[in-house]
């Protein structure tokens, strides 16, 4: 079985092997360096699953997010980066309460994440790469209170390992990380939560003169959360997943753009929850 | 999940064994105009800071090229626009180049005469 995957995926990949990148975490790497970048996300679905199986859903429960992230980077030098990621969320779903399917929705601003990247860099002739180790905070910013809450009212600590690579046509970053989950407000407590990412890209176009171009990439996110205690009642459902799919960017100058659509290739839940469902994300950043 | 973890390895190891090893492009340097080797510089985006650190310097042409300078990512060369009759002072192309977040690794300086092109090692010397 897996040798047959393998000579699908050589298969598959041949036509795209000459691939590449410039992605928000290669900038800004100089010193004094720093940007801003609109993001926004959007998910859900009304798919019930038990485990990876679909099962039927006669009271038509669903889960719709949208979020809004503002997110800034300031770079002291390129070993050292501090990073802010502000969310603002609209969230809707039919919840079974008490054997009735029940909506209820919530907005508003959610937890705010700071980071501080530690890099380093490899410069080699015509590739560039860059080693990175990334502590984060969790603050509890968001409100915890009602019946749908936008936080759970904890300090949550995470912990990222990346590595990124670019030639003037190819792009690949791989990034493990890992949230430990505190316990917040009114009991609740998300699930710790283990996490891959993995963005490969082709770079088509550059033009030197008008300092623009055009890139393609393929993403694949992995997750996998421990289940949320019974008190939690956030967005947040245990299980793994793993989502994948294409990657505009167009970039010209200090101005990048960005858009992607991410599949739900697999999931399964922990316990009966909804799917994830499709994803497509959209953003803008800008680098000074 | 094992196999979805087997197709993302085994993607991800053709993907690195693909990477092809590019050949550099030699380029005559042109009157008023350096010419300077940025190893790594292969994204425009990532090296936007050294061009805009460029601009800072007295002695750029902010008005050629593209706001004094022009990076060619697929030779990893950064062309820089000199005043004429103004003196440069290399070792601040090159903290420049260092404050963007990159090294220089050598380069050539052209004035008024083409003939008369002076190189620097990766020091600036």
């Amino acid at each position: 079985m897996y040798y047959r995957l393998l000579v699908l995926a050589t298969t598959l990949y041949l036509p795209i092997s000459q691939a590449h990148q410039p992605v928000m975490d290669m900038a800004p790497r100089w010193d004094d360096g720093f940007g801003f970048q609109l993001w926004y996300e959007n998910y859900g679905s009304s798919e019930l699953l038990n485990g990876s199986q679909t099962v039927s859903n006669p009271k038509n429960l669903e889960r719709y997010v949208q979020t809004t992230w503002l997110q800034g980077v300031y770079t002291f030098d390129r070993s050292v980066r501090v990073t802010f990621k502000l969310p603002y969320r609209d969230q809707q779903r039919v919840k079974e309460i008490s054997n009735t399917a029940t909506q209820q929705s919530n907005s508003g601003v959610g937890d705010l994440v700071i980071g501080v990247p530690i890099k380093k860099y490899l410069n080699q002739g015509n590739s560039t790469g860059n080693l990175s180790l990334t502590p984060s905070i969790r603050l509890p910013s968001g409100s915890s209170s009602g019946n749908y809450p936008l936080s759970d009212g904890s300090w949550d600590l995470g912990l990222s390992l990346s590595y990124s690579k670019s030639t003037p046509k190819f792009y690949q970053l791989y990034d493990v990380f890992y949230w430990y989950n505190t316990e917040g407000d009114r009991g609740m407590q998300e699930g710790n939560e283990l996490g891959i990412d993995i963005n490969l890209g082709y770079h088509p176009y550059h033009d030197n003169l008008t300092n623009s171009g055009v890139f393609v990439m393929w993403d694949i996110t992995m997750r996998d959360q421990e289940s949320p205690n019974t008190a939690t009642l956030t967005h947040a459902s245990g299980g793994e997943r793993v989502h994948t799919g294409p990657v505009l960017v167009l970039y010209k100058d200090n101005i990048m753009f960005r858009a992607e659509y991410k599949y739900p290739l697999y999931e399964k839940s922990n316990n009966v929850s909804l799917s994830r469902g499709q994803e497509f994300n959209i953003g803008i950043g800008v680098t000074f | 999940m094992k196999q979805y973890l087997a197709i993302i390895i085994s993607f991800t190891a053709l993907f690195l064994l693909s990477f092809p090893i590019s050949a550099k492009k030699e380029t005559s340097v042109k009157p008023n105009q350096a010419v300077i080797t940025v190893s790594g510089a292969v994204c425009s985006y990532c090296t936007f800071g050294i061009q805009k650190k460029l601009t800072k310097l007295p002695f750029i042409d902010t008005d050629k090229l593209n706001k004094g300078s022009l990076m060619d990512i697929e030779n990893q060369r950064l062309t820089v626009a000199i005043k004429p009759s103004v003196a440069i002072d290399m070792q601040l192309i090159y903290k420049a180049i260092r404050d963007g977040g990159y090294e220089p690794q050598g380069a050539s300086v052209t004035r008024s005469n083409i003939n008369d092109t002076i190189n620097y090692d990766e020091q600036g010397q």
